[in-house]
């Protein structure tokens, strides 16, 4: 009677096990997906291809810049939101493809390609080892989506196997500013 | 059913199959992953071929020789821009048009630079470079030369300035891989 009891046992246990295995194990796109390296506002994180510090957020309702000989300005129904940062590439020559706003509740704001030919933009020439870039990604963001917010900084939109650094930003980065012109801003 | 009724037979049987298995196992493993295998083998960059100054040698269907790497301007922001000049003896024209081409400057400490998409106008003012058109080494592949041509190829690169004469040009094609180049310098 109790070698009926055993079997039935070790039955229920192997069913146990494969259930739990079938509801746990992680899927190929999970296993394949980002590295995460997470770091503080104003730390250094040094990732597989390069190293990031995120060193100040800004807020503005417009901005300001001359691109391409002209002057442009922006405005937006949220608030265009501004990380001064600094990339530096390690060890080989790399371009940083992809630079997400990662809200508190989840949503994922790329990059704003509204900018192009803006001063300091990072993101759009290839880093060199030895010759770190200091500039701003800029980002166009609902104002519910800037308080507790992460950016992510990768060498491509999904990497895989790849490093993505993710930086806590400020809970509370302060008031929008009316008008911010690039050209003016502190990078340093 | 007892023990006993079990064959002599059947249990050297079952012996056998359960050493087979992580036999099974391993021949399962290796027929569905030695393609993955032999493509990160044939992709990695991992026998260097010192190339003394002056010589060439082969590699991905042709002959390689450094022509020359100098400082070709100075930049206010501490960047140096450098060019490398290379030639290639086409060997066997079918290898040799195997993209991509892997041509950077490498330094003592494993820093790698990658030539510039656009040439460095330092470059283009040169008066030996005006109204000349010489390929980058992607774009003397891609030319798919005929066997026995010269080709001269020439990149332009932004570094450091402190760099200087600290890099070396390392050369690196899908028909030669594992295996890559690394070209001393004369001096």
């Amino acid at each position: 009677m109790s070698g009926a009891f055993a079997k039935l046992g070790a039955l229920v246990l192997a069913a146990l096990l494969l259930a739990g295995m079938q509801r746990y194990t992680p899927g190929y796109a999970e296993i394949t997906g980002p590295i995460p390296l997470r770091g503080e506002f104003g730390e250094t994180l040094a990732g597989r291809g390069f190293s990031v510090r995120a060193d100040n957020v800004l807020l503005a309702q417009k901005l300001r810049f001359k691109a391409y000989g002209r002057e442009v300005e922006r405005d937006t129904g949220g608030v265009f939101a501004l990380v001064i940062a600094r990339l530096e590439a390690q060890p080989a020559s790399i371009t940083i493809g992809s630079a997400i706003w990662r809200s508190a509740q989840g949503a994922r704001f790329v990059a704003s390609p509204r900018f192009q030919g803006a001063p300091r933009l990072l993101g759009t020439d290839r880093l060199e080892p030895g010759l770190p870039q200091r500039g701003i990604f800029i980002f166009e963001v609902p104002r519910e989506a800037v308080e507790g917010a992460t950016l992510l900084v990768a060498a491509s939109r999904w990497p895989r196997l790849d490093t993505q650094a993710e930086i806590a930003l400020p809970a509370q980065p302060g008031a929008p500013a009316p008008v911010i012109d690039l050209g003016e801003l502190a990078y340093e | 059913m007892s023990e006993a009724a079990i064959a002599p037979g059947a249990i050297r049987m079952r012996r056998i199959s359960l050493w087979m298995l992580p036999l099974a196992l391993a021949l399962g493993l290796f027929l569905q992953s030695y393609e993955n295998a032999l493509e990160w083998w044939r992709s990695r960059e991992l026998f260097a071929r010192q190339v003394p100054a002056g010589t060439a040698a082969s590699l991905g269907g042709g002959e390689w020789k450094l022509a020359g790497l100098r400082r070709v301007g100075e930049r206010s922001d501490g960047r140096a821009v450098m060019l490398l000049d290379m030639e290639a003896l086409v060997r066997d024209p079918e290898a040799f048009a195997v993209l991509p081409c892997r041509l950077v400057l490498e330094a003592s400490d494993g820093r790698r630079w990658s030539p510039q998409f656009l040439t460095p106008s330092e470059v283009n003012r040169l008066p030996e470079r005006r109204g000349q058109t010489i390929p980058t080494c992607t774009q003397a592949l891609a030319s798919k030369p005929r066997v026995g041509a010269t080709l001269r190829i020439s990149e332009g690169f932004v570094l450091p300035a402190g760099t200087n004469g600290q890099v070396r040009p390392v050369l690196s094609l899908p028909a030669g891989r594992p295996h890559y180049l690394r070209f001393e310098l004369p001096g």
